[in-house]
Formats: structure tokens, sequence, C-alpha cells
């Protein structure tokens, strides 16, 4: 992490995204139809941060990310990067951030090198970066895009849009069509931007992915922010899974763990073998199991699928 | 710099050289053949000289020429430019920004540090740029075929028209690129375009037949720059350059601005 960390490089406050248009005559006749993208969402990144967003298909993940890009125009709210405003600022904006769609499409005519170039042109290029980018990607960047498979033409895609080191990077499920050597190779690559105060705001249906690299991530479902929390906080505060198998026969039974109101889930695994899904009060749990004899007890934090799961 | 420029003039050179190329072949043919055609033009431009004809091949503004090789050739080559100044003006730019969208690549596009209104404005130039060509080609070929052949050309003419055509180019691509700019889809931009600049030289081409019923012509940009209107003024008019020209310009503003602000919900 970086020693700058309170300051603010993303601010979003309560962005409201309609869609369509609806004209209503009285309460009987109405024209058109607005369908809602996002409601009322705020949430800041700070410089040097790692921030997921998360969020299942239709939650709002695109309409928040284009919102901030300005290729949205927001109902309410307001979009603020590196204290920019992102409709009145875009060129100023536009110099300090990196954006990688989804599905990524690059001009298929270019070769790799022309389209690092071209990029180059309109952001100085970081030589020794750029470098690096190459020698860990390992793209063939003479030939022509059209002629790159999917993961080659992101490889080339990523190359170009972070040759030039920007301050914010702004990711919609980058890693789609790479394979795993190369996902851990930009996971690297990301880490060690993050080691140089630059801010990373990562879309991904990865949660694995979201787990090992994120220091915070953002929820969303239905259009609207449900959580912001620490990836190391949320899955210590929100899920502890644990394993206890009880001595003898003087053992509790399932519904004496659903009194419990700290224990979200109970499944019997063997007849004194109970496995628990525990929430934040984890005494509650240890002063009920010292009543009885127990033979083994692991207590481990669940992983952010098991988390992001319980949302949905 | 022009990246985005240099980037679309080098992307585009074949679309972009075409219609020149179609009028060194068509100028060239008919210099080729026109010592063995010259009986059957000349008769064919005596039969020309009636609302009818005008009505199917466009205002040729004849008249004044008598049935020479100039007037010849202002008849085929100006009506071959007429042609191509429909087609090349609805479909180049309607589809400059859906060409884009279509291939995806207009997120990227948009991500980097250069205002929009400047992007359209490169790409616009671009198109700006090829245009020029056909009227150099026109007049560079008209000239060298005309010395080659021996016969007569004045030189003026041929460039009040082609200078006139550049402006035409320009107004027309611009209400194209107005029509681009609102719908961004690529089959709506190029119905739209088709039918304000199509109708355009409908209303021309038609407007001699209905002389009777109204003045339809006026209303046709197709109308300005006509070889009769050049050859009286002996320039470009200068109310019709001046109209011409600021219809151009305010379809321009009007592009410029909408795309700089508009919203991309694709």
């Amino acid at each position: 992490m970086t020693e700058n960390i309170s300051e603010t490089v993303l601010q979003v406050s309560n962005l409201t995204k309609i869609y369509g248009r609806e004209i209503r005559l009285g309460d009987l006749i109405t024209f058109g139809q607005q369908v809602r993208g996002t409601y009322n969402v705020s949430f800041q990144v700070k410089k040097g941060e790692i921030f997921g967003f998360l969020g299942p298909n239709g939650a709002g993940k695109t309409t928040t990310m284009r919102v901030i890009l300005d290729y949205l125009k927001p109902k309410t709210g307001s979009v603020e990067i590196f204290n920019f405003d992102h409709r009145n600022d875009r060129v100023e904006i536009r110099k300090r951030i990196g954006y990688v769609p989804g599905d990524m499409a690059l001009f298929e005519d270019f070769t790799g090198e022309e389209l690092i170039k071209y990029f180059g042109r309109f952001r100085p290029i970081d030589q020794e970066f750029l470098q690096e980018l190459k020698t860990l990607f390992r793209v063939k960047l003479h030939k022509k895009i059209k002629s790159l498979s999917k993961g080659n033409r992101q490889q080339a895609g990523l190359i170009a849009v972070m040759a030039s080191k920007p301050s914010l990077l702004i990711l919609d499920e980058p890693t789609s069509g790479l394979d795993p050597l190369m996902t851990a190779n930009f996971h690297k690559i990301l880490k060690k931007l993050q080691n140089e105060g630059v801010t990373i705001f990562l879309s991904s249906h990865d949660l694995a992915e979201v787990q090992s690299i994120c220091d915070r991530v953002g929820i969303i479902r239905n259009g609207e922010m449900i959580l912001i929390e620490a990836v190391d906080a949320l899955k210590a505060k929100f899920l502890q899974n644990v394993l206890v198998q009880f001595l003898d026969d003087v053992a509790p039974s399932e519904e004496d763990f659903k009194q419990l109101t700290s224990v979200l889930s109970v499944e019997r695994i063997k007849s004194h073998t109970y496995k628990l899904k525990i929430g934040e009060d984890v005494t509650q749990v240890l002063k009920f199991l010292s009543n009885y004899n127990i033979k083994r007890f692991t207590c481990e934090d669940a992983d952010l699928e098991e988390i992001f799961l319980q949302y949905y | 710099m022009v990246y985005v420029y240099l980037k679309n003039l080098k992307k585009s050179w074949l679309t972009g050289i075409v219609p020149p190329l179609v009028i060194i072949g068509f100028v060239g043919t008919i210099a080729i053949g026109w010592p063995s055609m010259q009986e059957l033009i000349l008769q064919r431009l005596e039969t020309m000289d009636n609302p009818i004809m005008k009505a199917i091949l466009g205002d040729l503004g004849l008249s004044g020429l008598g049935a020479t090789w100039e007037a010849a050739l202002f008849m085929y080559a100006g009506g071959t430019m007429n042609i191509l100044l429909l087609f090349v003006a609805i479909f180049i730019p309607a589809r400059l920004l859906s060409t884009e969208i279509d291939k995806n690549t207009f997120d990227i596009m948009l991500s980097l540090p250069i205002p929009r209104w400047r992007y359209l404005l490169e790409k616009f130039s671009v198109y700006l740029t090829y245009s020029l060509i056909i009227p150099i080609s026109m007049v560079g070929i008209m000239l060298g075929s005309t010395a080659l052949l021996g016969e007569t050309l004045t030189t003026s003419l041929v460039l009040n028209y082609a200078l006139g055509f550049f402006i035409l180019q320009f107004t027309l691509g611009t209400i194209s690129l107005l029509c681009a700019t609102i719908f961004l889809d690529s089959n709506k931009s190029l119905a739209a375009a088709g039918i304000v600049i199509g109708g355009q030289y409908f209303l021309d081409s038609m407007g001699g037949m209905l002389a009777g019923i109204g003045n339809f012509e006026a209303l046709s940009l197709f109308n300005y720059f006509s070889l009769g209107a050049i050859q009286q003024a002996g320039m470009l008019p200068i109310g019709e350059v001046v109209i011409v020209v600021s219809i151009g310009v305010l379809a321009l503003i009007s592009a410029l601005t909408i795309f700089h602000k508009r919203e991309f919900a694709f």
C-alpha cells in the first residue's frame, strides 16, 4: 500500500441512472417505459487502492462504469475523479485514466505495436514499464490485431492501455479470455502498480480474483450498492465456517444449533459432526459448545464467493 | 497533433480514391472516344435542351455552351459528379460513427484524452480531404484531356464548377454527419441522410418538370452552383455561396454540439 492512502481519487455520490422515458396522461395512459439502471449509488476509491466492484449480470455494474466515464448521463448525483467533474473536465480526467472495457475491441488493421504507439500519442508511454509488460504478457505484437486470438487481443489491449501507467485504471472484466498464467501475471502487474500509487477500480465476476487482489469490495444488486467493505473485514465479519465433532453421544441436535442467533445454517455431516456457518457473534457459539465434550473444532473465514451468495 | 485524422486518412484511402478514379476513368473514356463519338454526342446535346431530359440528367446548364467538347464534357462529367456527390455525401459521413460503434472500438476511443468535438471534426476532415480529391481530379482530367485533344475549355468555368462542387460536398456532408450524431445507428443514419439528401436531389431533378406548380428546385442544395449560374456570374454566385456555406457551418456546429453533449447508451 502507498503512504498517501487517504487521498480520494474517485468519488461517486448519489448516482441514479434511469433508462428510457415515460409520459403519463392521468393514471391510466402511459407512453414509454423507464428502467432503473442504478439508484443512489455512492462510494469512494482512495489513492493506491484496488477496489473490487461485484454484482450479478444486470445489477448495474456497467451502467455505473459508463456513468463514471461520462458515456451516460445520470439523472441525479455526481462523479469526481481526481477532484475533476466527470462531465466538465473529460479531457483532464482522461489524461490520467486507463479504461479497459469488457470484451475490448481494438483496431483490427493495426499491429499490436501500432496500437501501443497510437495510444501512446494520447498518453505518453513509460518505456521501461512497457518492456516489463511485453516480457510478462509475451503476445506477438508484430501481428495484426485481427490475426490474434481473443486472449492475445486482450493482452495487446491491456499493454496498450497500461503502458502509459495511468493514475487510475478502470477495468471491466479485464481477465476474460486470459489463461491462468497470464491472469496471474496480470495480477502481479496490478499489485506492482498499486505499490507505485496507482488506483484500480475493478469490475469482475471472478470472486477469487477480487479476493486475492482487492483491498475493498462494493457489491451492487438491482442497481443499489448494498455493501462496501474491506475484503478481509468482510470475510471475518460476515461468515465463518465451523466444523465441530463431538466426543460422545451427548451432542446437541440440529434444532439446538438453530436456536442460536449467530448460527446462519447448520448441516449434519456425520452422527456427531456438524458444519456450521456462523455470523459475527462467535462468542455465543463458543459458550454453547462449552457445555459439550468436543473432539475436533475448526474455524475458518468463508471465502468471498460464499459471502457473495449470501446476498443473492 | 491530429492523430485521429491521420489514422483514419490511412485507413480510408481505398474508399477515398474510388470516386476520383471514377471521374478520371469516365472523362478519360469520353476523351478517347471523342473523335469517333463527336457526331453522336453533339446530336445528343441538341436533344437535351428540354425539361424532361433535364429532369432525367439533372441541371446541366448547357444552353450557353452550344454543341461543343466543353458542353459534352460538362454534360457527362457534370452528371457523373452529381451522382457521386449524392452517394459520397450520404454514405460516408453518415457512417463515420456507426462503423466505430459496430466494431465496438468506440468505447476505447472515447476513453482517450481528446475532446469529443475534436474527434468528430478530425474524422469529418478525412471525408473533406478525400472530397477535395474529386474536384481536383476532375479539373486535372478535364484540362489534360482538352489539351491532348486540342479542344478549348474555359478554365475559370471548370475551376468555379469544381469549387462549387466542393462547397456542396462540405454542406451535404455536414447534413449527413448531423444525421450520424443524432441516430448513431448505421441503418437509421443512412436512412435519414438518404431521405434528406436524396430528397433534395429528387427535387432538383424533378423541379424542372414541376416548374408550373412551384419553384421546388430552390429547396434543393443541388440547385445551387449550376453551370448556368456560374456562366452568368462569371464566378460562383456570392449569394449562393453564403447560403450553402451557412447551412453547412450550422449543420456542422449542430453535429459537433450534439456529439459533445449526448450520451452513448448502446
